[in-house]
């Protein structure tokens, strides 16, 4: 998080993304619905701004939860 | 004596009854006792609907396990698991490895009352799918517990985990997040 002084280079990054991040849990399906679209995508890290390694968390929940029928591979 | 702790959510079909659900987790506990495991935890979630309908079933029994094992302790376990035709899908997670048998404490199993009215669908309103959420929680948030596990993933109808993961935050850790 480099908050620079012009504000230009300031990387936001949502209070529940960084909050949850460091914790997703797989078997948490209401609160890995943040880390997914509408459409049931995961949100691309471009978007929600979390660092690389929380990304990989939850992808990698996502997916897990996925396959368990807690989370829809496509919300059509 | 080291082990490695594993956890594994089995899916059964909702149109058992609880007689073969326990009877299916006779045999999983049966497994981790001739493979020289430890059974931590059998965890019931009850009925919950599903995601996407498996093998057509809206709905599916959720029981997660929670063991300590060796070596060849899942491939057995998983396979007996593929061998009930009761048994949707399961996916094991590798939790943490070198964990020495002693340091986990086996927890009392309570046996579920099965006739127990099921659990209400979450909700499917859109509202829950934001792409991009505020701060405002919604929805209540089980703590998650050894949330680090970290491995690679195949999904599908025997998913299996097998690389190697990084240290498990301690139960009491991941509790304080409620």
């Amino acid at each position: 998080m480099a908050a620079d002084k012009d504000g230009f280079r300031r990387r936001k990054v949502s209070k529940l993304y960084s909050d949850l991040g460091g914790k997703v849990d797989y078997r948490d399906g209401a609160n890995l619905r943040y880390f997914i679209t509408e459409r049931g995508k995961i949100v691309p890290r471009r978007i929600s701004k979390v660092s690389a390694k929380d990304q990989r968390k939850i992808t990698r929940a996502v997916k897990r939860a996925r396959a368990l029928g807690l989370l829809p591979f496509v919300i059509s | 004596m080291l082990m490695t702790e594993y956890e594994t959510t089995v899916i059964v079909r909702p149109d058992v009854t609880g007689e073969q659900v326990e009877s299916a987790l006779d045999r999983v506990r049966e497994v981790i006792a001739k493979q020289g495991g430890k059974l931590i935890e059998i965890d019931h979630w009850g009925k919950k609907k599903l995601a996407y309908p498996m093998q057509k079933h809206p709905r599916g029994i959720y029981v997660r396990t929670h063991y300590l094992g060796l070596g060849g302790l899942v491939g057995e376990l998983e396979r007996n698991l593929r061998l009930n035709e009761n048994v949707l899908r399961f996916l094991t997670v590798k939790m943490e490895e070198r964990v020495e048998s002693d340091a986990r404490q086996e927890k009392e199993y309570v046996v579920p009352s099965y006739d127990e009215p099921d659990e209400p669908d979450e909700p499917e309103d859109e509202a829950e799918f934001d792409a991009l959420p505020g701060d405002g929680e919604e929805g209540e948030s089980r703590a998650p517990r050894g949330d680090s596990e970290d491995a690679n993933e195949t999904a599908g109808d025997t998913v299996n985990d097998k690389a190697s993961g990084e240290e498990a935050a301690t139960a009491e850790a991941a509790e304080s997040k409620e």
